[in-house]
């Protein structure tokens, strides 16, 4: 086991943890190492490097949780954990727990891409030349650009789960970012860009092809801002680009089908499971098996194999994004979509990578069918109030379309809509499906987890465009 | 501060500098918390922890790294500050990073530095059923009062724990902190439709005293004041334009955190600051004076000293529209070649109009008076803006209805010069003391 307890203290954890009643118990371990270099103009003058340690004990009395965690793994502490957990429970009878290991559950391994592993990064050798060299072929590409920051981090967690139904599994967790952002100055104009890649790999995401891709989407950026402009705003037709604009089904359409806002009767999708909801060729789906992608896991943080879940299918609302407490609420199997921050914090319905999968329309019909509207390809953020629906992008870079055709470059602009309204208004998908590999980062409940997110074009009649 | 603390971070900082680190700052971070959520009657979360952690800043030949680990034993800390030690060594030298210069530090040693009366410890032995009674007391309130209502989620949250810091050049430093935050979030139906429109309410404190059930009753009754407007037929966007705006203070904090950050020095060298070279220069509107009052007593944001233990003081941030500051630390003062200030934001203070936030409301004629945001950002170097918001469409001094699914965009600059009226009441909203502001001429589509 990657954490120095005995099978006998882990059952003895979690019959104290459930000793006053309760439905499930589990615990989890952790043991993460954060990384980051950061190199501002021509300096790597930035290194950081967090250990965090730990194991969070949870116990479930059907929609109840309670949950301890403590930072020593000794047995004093641990067993002072499961008592304070347990205290959601009602003082009723002890439950049952499984023996350790004895479910046999097991998943498929293999999605991830880490062959150099970030535990033995030495940054003097692997990742500073990298940097210097991402920087060189940037500025010289374009020598306008006055500032430029490149940082590289990388987390590594091990994690071990074991829980009362006799699960007990553990893994190694990598991840890396790389993100540049920088500053060009053309005449008294100032403009500024970023753009990352995250993958769950390990020290080989740091290929020259990687370089080449970031400089040239980072230059392609910024010169893109030095000539758009914020337009005027107002309802119109919205052509979202491959890639990024997932966002769109994250905010719009994802978050309100976590089933936590589910069961308790707050999301407008509560009373619509089964109902037809959009053009059926369109399907949506959370996917928790996406090689390397930022979302993906072999299992979730409660233990749950990880799974391809159709939130949509062929236009039919298919399914919510379960843990363990929302699936024995609706009588279903959980769908592994149950994750967490870190071992201080309880696990949640959360998305991994959702995406749109790719229709038959190409991307040049859609801006065609439009006469005026907007095309938009860029994203830095978004928001959704799951209750009213309403969800928000923050576009920074597009097109207007006049007649059918791409003109002025625009951006910095938000774009407000309502999730079953514009699922509805989505006239026209393309066969360009592109998951976006950025560092998207999803907040829910004052935790982040890491997700990812995709689309193929898609023509979405009306939502309303920000605009001076 | 228990002994143990000092001495773990005593030991810590002697460790590394006997182990090859030639300056270092260690700080020691310890909280308590108790976390109680209700969805109506029922408790559904109960959550206690204790987390403690060391950071470190060490310099080694030269060059800085930052590092942390929640893993205090004596072996271990042994072992993790060799190895980051190690790791700075493999940095790029970065000669403008130092300790601040000592005679700018706060001169106080922890135990003669006087209170700045925003620390109460008796938090940390408020009894569980006391939270419990007081958190009952949201739900309680509404339920019952609307058929509309789908359900009430309270959330109590509090915090007691503190920050030690020491560095090689003998300075320590220390923070007491304590805070209570009770949210309730009020989700309605709108019968007929599938919309479930909710919004909620907030208060925090350091203390608990005034944190009871009267105080929960009236955060339930503001979350119900916000959302009942928005089940009424007729919310909705109102029709593109100019329009005069009203932010009351717990909104207006969006427009002026971007402001503050513009201020500090990383944002400057790195070019990413729409208020680059705009020292000495009128950027707002003249009835816009914000200042910084870090040792104002029971302020949730006074402290005697900044992140690098740098005395903080009363500081002029705009005056009658004039920017007089940036927020520059030690290292950012030497990468800018200026002088240092101090690194960050206090307590800062918009100085308050003549007129309440009633009668600037009943006297504004029509307006849109904000009661939410929803998404949108801001682009640091050119202060260009769009936001998502919610409100209350007001016209000849009253509200008339709820619009939602509508953004406000513009430059922020640009949003500060057409400041109409700024209220003579204020709130402390996230350590700032922000009143209520009518801006003219927005931009809303």
């Amino acid at each position: 086991m990657l954490f120095p307890i005995s099978d006998t203290l882990l059952h003895k954890i979690l019959a104290t943890a459930l000793s006053s009643g309760g439905s499930y118990s589990d615990i989890y371990f952790e043991h993460s190492r954060v990384g980051s270099l950061v190199m501002q103009n021509e300096n790597v003058n930035r290194a950081v490097l967090n250990e965090d340690y730990g194991a969070g004990i949870r116990v479930v009395d059907g929609d109840r949780t309670g949950y301890a965690y403590s930072e020593v793994l000794s047995p004093e502490q641990l067993l002072r954990a499961a008592r304070t957990a347990a205290a959601i429970c009602a003082s009723g009878s002890p439950s049952p727990v499984a023996a350790v290991g004895s479910s046999g559950a097991s998943v498929p391994f293999g999605l991830y891409g880490a062959r150099q592993s970030w535990l033995e990064v030495d940054p003097s050798v692997s990742v500073i030349p990298w940097m210097q060299s991402l920087r060189e072929k940037t500025l010289t590409l374009e020598p306008r650009i006055s500032t430029l920051q490149i940082s590289v981090s990388w987390r590594t967690q091990r994690i071990a789960l074991v829980n009362s139904l006799g699960d007990f599994m553990e893994e190694e967790r990598p991840m890396a970012a790389i993100s540049v952002n920088a500053v060009i100055r053309e005449g008294t104009r100032t403009e500024m860009a970023v753009t990352s890649r995250s993958l769950r790999q390990g020290l080989e995401i740091l290929s020259d092809s990687l370089q080449e891709e970031l400089s040239s989407r980072l230059i392609d950026k910024l010169r893109f801002a030095l000539t758009a402009i914020q337009p005027h705003g107002g309802e119109m037709p919205v052509v979202m680009a491959a890639g990024a604009s997932g966002i769109l089904l994250h905010e719009a359409i994802g978050h309100a089908f976590e089933a936590d806002f589910n069961r308790r009767g707050e999301s407008v999708f509560s009373d619509r499971l089964g109902q037809i909801v959009c053009d059926p060729d369109i399907s949506v789906v959370d996917d928790g098996t996406v090689p390397s992608a930022r979302g993906s896991v072999h299992w979730d943080d409660e233990g749950v194999p990880s799974q391809k879940t159709f939130i949509v299918r062929q236009g039919c609302l298919e399914s919510f994004l379960h843990d363990r407490i929302s699936a024995a609420h609706y009588g279903v199997e959980p769908t592994g979509n149950g994750r967490r921050e870190s071992f201080r914090t309880l696990p949640l319905p959360r998305m991994r990578n959702t995406y749109m999968e790719a229709g038959s329309a190409t991307e040049s019909d859609l801006i065609a069918s439009v006469p005026q509207g907007i095309y938009v390809k860029d994203f830095s953020n978004g928001q959704v109030q799951i209750g009213a629906g309403d969800f928000t992008f923050f576009v920074k870079s597009g097109y207007l379309i006049e007649n059918g055709r791409l003109t002025q470059p625009v951006k910095d602009i938000n774009i407000i809509g309502n999730g079953p309204q514009a699922l509805a208004d989505i006239h026209g998908v393309a066969d360009n499906l592109v998951i976006d590999h950025g560092t998207w980062i999803c907040g829910k409940a004052g935790q982040s987890v890491p997700v990812t997110c995709g689309m193929p074009s898609v023509l979405v009649s009306r939502l309303n465009v920000g605009g001076i | 501060m228990n002994p143990t603390t000092r001495d773990i971070t005593l030991s810590a900082l002697r460790t590394a500098l006997s182990s090859g680190a030639q300056a270092a700052r260690i700080e020691y971070l310890w909280m308590d918390q108790t976390t109680l959520q209700s969805t109506d009657l029922t408790l559904t979360q109960l959550q206690r922890s204790s987390a403690s952690a060391l950071q470190m800043t060490l310099w080694v030949d030269g060059r800085v790294g930052s590092y942390s680990t929640n893993r205090l034993d004596a072996d271990n800390l042994r072992s993790f500050i060799a190895g980051s030690i190690a790791n700075t060594r493999l940095l790029n030298p970065d000669p403008d990073r130092t300790l601040p210069d000592l005679s700018r530090c706060y001169s106080l040693k922890p135990n003669l530095a006087p209170s700045l009366g925003n620390y109460d410890g008796t938090l940390a032995d408020l009894d569980i059923e006391t939270r419990k009674r007081i958190l009952a007391a949201v739900p309680h309130t509404l339920l019952g009062t609307d058929p509309r209502i789908i359900n009430v989620t309270a959330n109590w949250n509090d915090r007691v724990g503190g920050r030690y810091v020491v560095d090689s050049q003998d300075w320590e430093g220390l923070q007491l902190i304590s805070s209570i935050e009770l949210d309730c979030q009020v989700a309605c139906c709108v019968p007929g439709t599938d919309r479930k429109p909710s919004d909620d309410w907030y208060e925090m404190s350091f203390s608990p005293t005034g944190f009871d059930e009267a105080l929960a009753s009236s955060i339930a009754r503001n979350a119900m004041r916000l959302v009942l407007p928005k089940l009424e037929p007729d919310a909705g966007p109102v029709p593109a334009g100019r329009y005069k705006v009203l932010m009351r203070p717990r909104w207006v904090c969006r427009v002026i955190d971007p402001l503050l950050n513009a201020l500090t020095g990383t944002a400057l060298f790195m070019e990413r600051s729409f208020l680059l070279g705009r020292l000495g220069q009128r950027i707002t509107s003249p009835l816009l004076t914000l200042t910084d009052r870090p040792h104002q007593q029971g302020a949730m944001g006074a402290s005697w000293f900044d992140f690098e233990g740098v005395a903080t003081c009363d500081l002029d941030i705009i005056r009658e529209g004039v920017l007089s500051t940036y927020y520059i630390s030690t290292y950012n003062a030497r990468r800018l070649h200026t002088a240092p200030t101090v690194g960050e934001p206090m307590v800062v203070c918009m100085t308050p109009g003549t007129k309440s936030a009633t009668d600037i409301a009943a006297s504004a004629g029509d307006f849109i008076d904000i009661t939410g945001f929803l998404g949108g950002n801001h682009n640091d170097v050119t202060g260009d803006f769009s936001f998502g918001i919610e409100g209350m469409l007001w016209k000849q001094g009253k509200p008339v209805r709820s619009v939602s699914g509508i953004n406000i965009t513009g430059n922020l600059l640009d949003l500060w010069q057409h400041v109409l009226a700024i209220s003579s009441d204020r709130e402390e909203i996230n350590d700032s003391f922000l009143a209520t502001v009518l801006f003219d001429d927005v931009s809303v589509g």
